[in-house]
């Protein structure tokens, strides 16, 4: 019984992983072929506004109250919302990884001072601090991936931290200093490796939680108005929501299950790197 | 008389644990000479490893010489004493922690070398072959990670990459502790070897003092943050000074049945 | 004097759902009542694995594959954890290396003392406590009625090993199973620890199985010795007799590994090693698994495992014995 148990739970977690994968494979061939589908720019007038899924063959999931194509909306979307993720998460991951390495290798007044400045970061809400640089610094695509990786870095930077902290204490990395090792090079070529694995997890939810911030910005009214993003499309559909709910809903849609792929890879990625990582300590 | 290779004068060793300051190395002064085998033997915590890595420069001293050939290294920053690396070098206890687990083994042997800009590249991988035939590891093995080894050959590994640059001083913490009495006696064998051959002079610290009195020619028993005495090992075992080492040898069981149950195990005289 | 109280026939435990993966390959022997048994072997040749079989607590990661393990007679129902329950403590106690392992840092030794004797007999509360402050005593603990009240954390290495040793003989069990109790200890707390175990085997007659690396211990401690290889038990004789005269080559070699001064001299300060490593757990050799280290080994060695032989009470599992007595 509990063998039959332990073997279904391996399938089923290889199966949501895969899923995950499958959906963010989806999404991603959507990023690259909306020039191809589409080659008019997704703000285009279309065809007769509101008309429903399946009402109207030149748009198979139906037109906005501007007679945009929304499929088109779909996959040019899917475009901004992957590039603000991985942009933005990778800016975050530079910046909390060197903040974390240093505070976390050194120690002392360097990982105080350092500390005091990640805590700072992290005590104003992340949306709050979002629009705010938004607000300050201009709607634009690259002040929104901006302020998402200002948002981002704090819990990447203490992660990292952690496991500098314990890695240092290792004897190889006592080793490597005896060897006459600089410092430099003991960061980034001896622990930093050892510390990805809790890294890469968790940058992966991170750019689903870019994704829906990004989202929600454009909802707001934050967003870049030169582009088309599934958060300004929801946003356009909320004048329509008694008449004409698919607007808001189908874009809607797209950004959950895009989350939601992000979260369950995430979770495969992190049971498939611990095991190995238990194996590689040595225990 | 030559200078002694090791010299330590006053050795003062202490730091800040949490609120309080703890002082583990109270005024050590030893020396070693070359091509010796000098042992440091004493109860856990007393402060053995904390001297070895002061040695090492992994720690800083609050106040006494460290004199490595003539030169006081007490206290060199990192750049100072990256002249002096290649000459000190170490082994450590656990197998396991001291080897990083991404590395492969003929890189983990390489790297001194590369580090020091000894040779170019290929000289400095012939190098690290011929390191790991010399401590018993076949070269094909050179390509694999730590973990794919067990934890005697991980040790080889570890004394393969602390004797690449050809060191004077080997400072050996507990390098058997960890491994089971057949595969010590292979680790103790070819550091033997390799002191003969090599002309190396350990700093070997170890609780056993069956080992120490075999391997060693001499000791150094550490009690408290001191030495309290130093001598050839079966003059200090015979002639006790110090009442911890007189303790210390009652308590030691010989494996030997012919010779009488050693004091502190008999329950007769109670 | 043979009257065993702890009898394990054939015992094999391979990983869980790897009837190839042994890790014990038909361990048997026995324990006497009030006798000394050390169980002596390198790293991983399943002495834990055997004290964990008995005592019912192997790890899910292995299951049993055949064997009876016999406690005063009957066998021990080591799958059934209730009915073990009974049997851990009251019956069978058990010592392991690391202290702290066994001890809950959020409550006072005493209070986890208390515990054990509250499971397996009714008794007034006062009683009870009595009977700890009493064990507490008899393990040498000082102050013993202030110091049951102490967190393990204020309490040293050997302090804490007392503390467990009390525990696993609160309940007067017939058989204690020591598993490296002293490893992490310093020479001068290990032999007042293993000084107070023979002492309260004297007193109270309790059988100890002692789990170790170092034959120094054995030399001095125990009653039997078992040298276990590679899952198989290669030799097993009174102490003294193992010492003079071991049989296998496998205990032999690692005698003659141990490091001793007197015998050093002889050999120009370098010990005498065996070379090569233990195999794997999965390598299905057909023959005697200390065949590629053996200096005796032959091709019968390789192709078939040697049955044991007993010369009365010592029995060793050899095709070519050694034949010299160590002097
Ligand atoms: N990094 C540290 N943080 C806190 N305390 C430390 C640290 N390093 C050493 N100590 C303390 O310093 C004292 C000496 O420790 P050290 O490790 O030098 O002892 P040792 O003789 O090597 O012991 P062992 O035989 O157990 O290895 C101990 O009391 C120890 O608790
Ligand atoms: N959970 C587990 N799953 C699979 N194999 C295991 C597990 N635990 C232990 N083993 C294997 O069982 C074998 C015997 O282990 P055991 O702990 O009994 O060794 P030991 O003789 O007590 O060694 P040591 O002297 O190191 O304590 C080892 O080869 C080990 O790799
Ligand atoms: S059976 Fe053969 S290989 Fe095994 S220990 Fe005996 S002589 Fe050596
Ligand atoms: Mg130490
Ligand atoms: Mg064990």
């Amino acid at each position: 019984m509990d063998r039959l148990k332990s073997l279904l739970t391996a399938i089923l977690r290889d199966w949501m992983m895969l899923l995950g994968l499958l959906l963010l494979a989806t999404v991603f061939f959507m990023a690259a072929t909306a020039p191809l589908f589409f080659p008019q720019p997704p703000d285009t007038m279309m065809g007769p506004p509101l008309q429903w899924p399946g009402q109207y063959a030149g748009a198979p999931l139906g037109t906005d109250g501007l007679g945009r194509n929304i499929l088109a909306g779909l996959f040019y979307g899917a475009q901004i919302s992957l590039l603000v993720g991985f942009a933005s998460v990778t800016v975050a991951m530079v910046f909390g990884i060197l903040v974390g390495a240093f505070a976390g290798y050194y120690g002392g007044w360097i990982d105080n001072l350092l500390m005091r400045v990640t805590e700072l970061f992290q005590t104003i809400p992340q949306f709050m601090l979002a629009i705010v640089v938004v607000a300050v610094l201009g709607p634009s695509i690259q002040v929104i991936i901006f302020s998402l990786a200002v948002v981002s870095w704090p819990a990447i930077a203490r992660l990292v931290r952690g496991e500098f902290m314990v890695l240092r204490e290792k004897a190889y990395v006592q080793g490597c200093i005896v060897v006459g090792m600089s410092d430099m090079r003991i960061i980034f070529t001896q622990i930093l490796p050892n510390a990805m694995s809790g890294v890469t997890v968790m940058s992966t939810i991170m750019i689903a939680t870019a994704i829906l911030m990004e989202s929600a910005l454009s909802f707001l009214g934050f967003g870049d108005p030169n582009v088309t993003t599934w958060g300004t499309m929801i946003g356009m559909g909320k004048n329509n929501l008694r008449d004409a709910w698919y607007i808001m809903t189908i874009p809607g849609i797209a950004l959950l299950l895009t989350a939601l792929a992000l979260n369950l890879v995430g979770d495969g990625l992190n049971d498939y790197l611990n095991p190995r990582l238990r194996s590689q300590r040595g225990q | 008389m030559t200078n002694p290779l090791l010299r330590i004068d006053d050795l003062h060793v202490s730091f800040r644990v949490g609120k309080e300051m703890i002082h583990p190395v109270r005024g050590i002064s030893l020396h070693l000479n070359r091509g010796e085998t000098l042992a440091l033997v004493g109860e856990s915590g007393c402060g053995k490893t904390t001297l070895a890595r002061t040695i090492l420069g992994l720690q800083a001293p609050s106040s006494g010489v460290i004199e490595y050939d003539g030169n006081d290294i007490a206290g060199l920053d990192r750049f100072q004493l990256k002249r002096f690396r290649p000459h000190i070098q170490c082994v450590f206890q656990d197998p396991f922690s001291s080897l990083n687990p991404r590395k492969r083994v003929e890189q983990l042997i390489r790297e001194p070398l590369d580090i020091h800009q000894i040779g170019d590249k290929s000289t400095r991988l012939k190098r690290a072959h011929q390191m790991m035939e010399r401590v018993g590891l076949p070269i094909d093995w050179g390509r694999r990670f730590p973990h794919e080894f067990s934890g005697g050959q991980r040790q080889r590994i570890g004394i393969a990459r602390a004797l690449v640059m050809q060191p004077d001083l080997l400072i050996c913490d507990e390098p058997v502790s960890a491994l089971d009495v057949s595969i010590q006696a292979q680790i103790i064998n070819l550091l033997w070897e390799l002191k003969r051959d090599m002309g190396l002079s350990y700093l070997f610290i170890s609780h056993d003092l069956m080992l120490v009195e075999t391997f060693a020619d001499r000791v150094a028993m550490m009690y408290k943050g001191e030495i309290v005495e130093t001598g050839p090992a079966r003059q200090v075992w015979s002639n006790p000074q110090h009442e911890f080492t007189r303790r210390m040898i009652d308590a030691i069981p010989v494996p030997d049945v012919t010779r009488p149950t050693p004091p502190a195990f008999r329950i007769d005289a109670e | 004097m043979s009257n065993p109280i702890l009898q394990v026939e054939n015992l094999q435990i391979c990983v869980r759902k790897k009837p190839g993966v042994l890790i014990l390959r038909g361990v048997s022997f026995h324990v006497n009542a009030g006798e000394t048994l050390a169980i002596v072997g390198e790293s991983g040749c399943g002495k834990s694995m055997t004290s964990l079989a008995i005592m019912g607590l192997l790890p899910d990661a292995v299951e049993k594959l055949s064997g009876t393990i016999r406690f005063k007679g009957r066998e021990l129902p080591i799958t059934d954890n209730r009915a073990m329950r009974k049997v851990r403590a009251a019956e069978i106690g058990m010592v392991f290396q690391e202290p702290m392992a066994a001890l809950d840092p959020l409550y006072p030794v005493g209070k986890q003392v208390l515990e054990v004797i509250e499971e397996h007999e009714k008794l007034p509360r006062a009683m009870a406590w009595a009977r700890v402050i009493d064990l507490l005593t008899k393990v040498d603990l000082p102050n013993p009625e202030t110091l049951a009240w102490s967190y393990p954390h204020k309490l040293s290495g050997g302090q804490l090993q007392r503390v467990v040793i009390a525990m696993a003989l609160a309940c007067n069990p017939d058989v204690l199973i020591a598993d490296e109790p002293t490893t992490a200890l310093d020479v001068t707390v290990q032999a007042q620890i293993m000084r107070l175990l023979k002492r309260l085997q004297r007193d109270t007659g309790v059988a100890i199985v002692l789990i170790t690396h170092n034959l120094g211990l054995v030399a001095h401690t125990a009653d039997r010795v078992m040298v276990m290889y590679a899952g198989n038990k290669a030799e097993e004789a009174p102490t003294r007799d193992l010492f003079l005269n071991p049989r296998h080559p496998y205990t032999r070699g690692l005698l003659d590994a141990t490091p001793n001064p007197e015998r050093a001299s002889a050999q120009g300060g370098v010990l005498r090693e065996i070379p090569g490593t233990v195999p794997s757990i999965a390598d299905p050799m057909p023959g005697c698994r200390f065949a590629p280290r053996c200096p005796n080994a032959s091709d019968l060695c390789h192709a078939r495992f040697p049955d044991p032989t007993y010369e009365g009470a010592h029995g060793y599992a050899c095709h070519h014995p050694v034949t010299d007595a160590r002097v």
